[in-house]
């Protein structure tokens, strides 16, 4: 049953991201998923009928901008600075993988997000879904995507590292790739979040 | 004994003849010397008006002693013993007084009073059943009291009662309340007032008691905190300060008085509206001014009663019962600091009696004396149980409001008062202050929800933005805050310990009406306060924290109805922080809102229970029904923490200063990023920090144990910015 909810709600979401595309993944991503197996994420997209049930529920519309290290972050130093020179001035994250292994970055990750109308609430599913959602029967933390997403210098680089801190001795990276995103990008639809494990 | 001089009936007051007339003042009634009270100075006009009239001065030297004054009703008694009436500044001395007592033409009988220096001491309030507690003793410094009272014949209903008239001011007082030695005292208390047409009728059966013009000022120059086994004398200024506090009112009331207990035909029945016109309210430390200014409401209870009686587990109190209060308090604007006003509040309430969760509640509390069982045998003990069946907030900036509606809160349980000091007693750790112990609470509350724009408005969630929960339950709280001074040139301002414990809790998010939300079940708290400092400063309400441990285990954590059964698992999050600080003020740009800057110091691991940890378990064993921690599959973060990566403060290796800073701004406005623009909740955040790392990210089996899927994380020069609203979904 869970399967034929991804599948048919995989097939209608849509994203489309004009201009440059992201790559970007995170091998983490996968041990959390093979970690935490006990809750399942959706998606579907947001029809008439859908709108009808959401009149007198308690949840809320999210609308405005995000911006990650507008101009740089609070460090200030040989390697991080203000957006004005050659230093990074966006956010890093830093992950080793094996103890005194090397260190895998997201480097110099910054940019503006604008959207109108993310809504988040508790909804429940007793139909629908091609006949799924009778026998689902249950409630879900409902995410609406709001739509269009528009990102104004959005970059990034992925790379590896020898040290967590580019200050730190011995500091070596290569960067794999960077990524510089401009645009809108429409995300349409529900996503639906349920648990499907004990206490 | 007591020295009364005597005018001549007739006489100018100018010309007095003195008599001097001895009096057993054991001999004379408590009320008596209560009546006493009060005082302003005659100006000219009112000198020239009494001139001529008959006149009567009485001028004494007193100090009363009363062994025992019992109040008793249904043949249980409340006992204040050890009372004394005397000289504030020297123990065994007299307190000077004065009464110029006239009558006026119009058949009112005027009188002037003054008093100095008297102090008015309880040593003991004890119970009939348990003479061996008590509940503390306290002394009242009255200083330069000048009043002037006229009684008029004829009440406000009939020509049998009669109306009053009080100007009163008085500086220089002292309020202390001690237990075992320690004493909280309100020093430098000023109070300055007026009440015209007062009146007091008997209706039938009943007392009724009018005040239709009141107003005034009472001050509170510093709250201090001391230790001694004798009252406190003379000039306190080395004993340090909590604050001092200010409050100007102007309020019309009236009370119904009546016999008739709730336990038995002995007891008080209270019936009373009052309307507040004006007010204002000020907290202040070293110059800088906490304020709810431009203050209204009104205030109506009906069917309060007082008896000395034993509450649900037999223990004997003074018992105040409700049978409903109902009110609104309109707080025009409320200014933290020079940061500007945060906004207005408007508090609205019914405490009632209510079902829920089968149990009915009520509002009561009995009083009683001992306070903590290990602090000592003086304390208070107030076996409270509490019932609001509808209550609402409405938080206004810049004109606009946004409602938390249908709020209902329900609980029982004991609330403890001490004035301790630092120490281990009987394997229980004190504080210096005042201490608020929570002995076996269970309870909770619930909302609808927020409204914005009106209270009629659309339901909507985002009380989660603003740290609150929408419902939420708890079977077990105990604890204990205590309140005391920074002291150690610190200057004025409270310092905070505290010790909270919540077992069985439960919390729930983003609810709809049909009770279908995100809940967080089987949720234990322990959070632990160590030297936490609050002043008012210039730039609003400051808290700076020495050390903070908080362990939030939710142990079921799912989506649906509350009794759901499809779980995500327990999640729990161990927090340890050193040198933390909030700051809470308004926006400081001239419009209204409010402001919270936050810096955590999320500190390096020192041992289990100091230490910032997540963990998320899945799949638990359980025993006896009971899912049992660390049976399942655990996902677990260790030592998470803040750096500054680098050393900031020269001391060598790396420093820790910086945090993780997050500074919310949180208004009511339109979202004009939206069709229409709706109105909502403007939330505007900045999150900083230079580091925020985690030691290892490990996969924990219950027979496999751990392996480390990631051996480090660690996020850097972080600034996170968000300018957000939150409107009901369209």
């Amino acid at each position: 049953m869970i399967s034929t909810l991804l599948k048919s709600n995989a097939r209608k979401a849509r994203s489309d991201i004009r201009n440059r595309v992201s790559r970007g993944h995170c091998a983490c991503y996968g041990i959390l998923a093979a970690a935490l197996p006990l809750f399942v994420m959706a998606m579907e997209p947001l029809d008439e009928e859908s709108m009808a049930q959401v009149a007198g529920q308690a949840g809320m519309s999210i609308s405005g901008d995000v911006f990650i290290n507008e101009d740089g972050g609070p460090i200030n130093n040989a390697s991080f600075g203000d957006c004005t020179d050659n230093r990074r001035c966006g956010a890093r994250l830093a992950s080793q993988f094996s103890e005194d292994g090397g260190w895998w970055v997201l480097d110099d990750f910054r940019g503006r997000f604008q959207f109108d109308g993310l809504t988040l609430r508790v909804r429940h599913i007793d139909s629908g879904f091609a006949g799924d959602g009778a026998e689902f029967n249950r409630s879900v933390l409902e995410i609406g995507l709001p739509g269009t997403i528009s990102m104004e210098e959005v970059r990034y680089s992925v790379g590896t590292s020898t040290t967590p801190r580019p200050t730190d001795p011995g500091f070596q990276q290569t960067n794999f790739y960077s990524v510089h995103m401009e645009g809108d990008m429409r995300l349409e639809g529900n996503a639906l979040v349920f648990p499907t494990g004990n206490p | 004994m007591m020295t009364h001089n005597l005018q001549a009936p007739y006489m100018p007051l100018r010309t007095r003849f003195r008599a001097a007339i001895l009096l057993s003042l054991t001999a004379l009634p408590l009320n008596a010397l209560a009546s006493i009270s009060g005082m302003q100075s005659l100006n000219d006009e009112e000198m020239s008006s009494v001139s001529g009239q008959a006149g009567l001065v009485i001028e004494s030297e007193t100090r009363a002693t009363i062994d025992r004054l019992s109040y008793i009703t249904n043949g249980n008694g409340i006992h204040f013993d050890g009372i004394e009436l005397g000289a504030a500044s020297q123990e065994g001395g007299v307190t000077s007084q004065r009464h110029d007592i006239s009558l006026r033409d119009s058949g009112s009988m005027n009188i002037l009073f003054e008093v100095d220096g008297r102090r008015l001491t309880v040593d003991d309030i004890r119970l009939s059943d348990r003479p061996d507690l008590s509940m503390g003793g306290f002394y009242l410094d009255q200083n330069r009291i000048r009043g002037n009272l006229t009684i008029s014949p004829g009440g406000a209903t009939s020509d049998s009662g009669f109306g009053y008239d009080l100007f009163y001011s008085s500086t220089g007082g002292r309020f202390g309340y001690r237990t075992n030695d320690n004493h909280l005292i309100l020093d430098g208390l000023g109070l300055n007032f007026f009440s015209l047409g007062m009146s007091l009728d008997m209706e039938g059966d009943v007392a009724v008691f009018r005040a239709p013009q009141v107003g005034g000022q009472f001050a509170v120059g510093a709250i201090r905190y001391g230790q001694s086994p004798d009252n406190f004398r003379g000039a306190l200024n080395e004993l340090p300060s909590m604050g001092g506090l200010t409050l100007d009112f102007g309020f019309s009331s009236r009370f119904d008085f009546q016999a008739g207990g709730r336990f038995g035909n002995e007891g008080l029945q209270i019936n009373s509206s009052t309307l507040l016109n004006r007010g204002a309210f000020i907290y202040s430390t070293n110059g800088y001014n906490l304020a709810l200014r431009d203050l209204s409401g009104e205030s109506h209870l009906r069917d309060l009663r007082m008896d000395v009686a034993r509450d649900g587990s037999g223990r004997l109190g003074l018992a105040l019962t409700l049978g409903e209060a109902e009110g609104e308090l309109n707080i025009g604007r409320i200014e933290l600091g020079n940061s500007g006003s945060v906004g207005g509040l408007n508090l609205q309430w019914l405490y009632a009696d209510q079902l829920v969760n089968d149990r009915n509640y009520s509002n009561q509390v009995f009083i009683q004396g001992g306070g903590n069982p290990h602090s000592g045998p003086q304390g208070l003990r107030l076996g409270a149980e509490w019932s609001l069946a509808d209550g609402q907030i409405g938080y206004t900036t810049n004109g606009n409001t946004l409602y938390i509606t249908g709020i209902q809160s329900w609980g029982e349980g004991d609330v403890t008062l001490d004035v301790t000091r630092d120490g281990t007693l009987e394997g229980t750790e004190f504080y210096d202050g005042l201490r608020i112990g929570f002995e076996g609470m269970a309870g909770g509350y619930r909302s609808e929800g927020l409204r914005v724009g009106s209270e009629n408005a659309e339901r909507q969630a985002g009380m989660e933005l603003l740290g609150l929960h929408q419902a939420f339950e708890y079977d077990a709280l105990d604890g204990q805050i205590t309140l005391g001074p920074i002291g150690e040139g610190g200057g004025e301002g409270l310092l905070i310990n505290a010790d909270i414990i919540i077992r069985d809790a439960l919390s729930g998010a983003l609810l709809n009406e049909d009770d279908t939300g995100v809940w967080a079940a089987g949720r234990q708290h322990d959070i632990v306060l160590r030297d936490m400092t609050l002043q008012v400063t210039d730039n609003g309400l400051a808290l700076v924290l020495d050390e903070g441990r908080q362990l939030l285990d939710i142990g079921d954590l799912r989506i649906g109805h509350r009794d759901s059964s499809h779980s995500f698992g327990r999640v729990s999050l161990q927090t340890y922080e050193t040198g933390s600080e909030m700051t809470i003020s308004g926006l400081g740009d001239g419009s209204e809102g409010l402001r919270i800057f936050r810096k955590r110091i999320l500190a390096e691991e020192v041992d289990d229970d100091r230490r910032n940890r997540f963990v998320w378990e899945t799949g638990r064993q359980s025993e006896n029904g009971v899912p049992v921690n660390g049976s399942g599959l655990q996902l677990v973060l260790e030592n998470i923490h803040t750096s500054d990566g680098a050393d900031l403060t020269g001391q060598g290796g790396i420093s820790n200063t910086f945090g993780l800073q997050t500074d919310t701004r949180i208004n009511v406005r339109n979202s004009t990023r939206t069709a229409g623009e709706p109105l909502g909740l403007g939330f505007e955040n900045r999150t900083r920090f230079r580091e925020l790392n985690v030691g290892s990210m490990d996969l924990v089996h219950p027979t496999g144990g751990a392996a480390t899927a990631l051996h480090g994380i660690s996020l850097q020069n972080m600034d996170i910015r968000s300018d957000l609203v939150v409107t009901p979904i369209r």
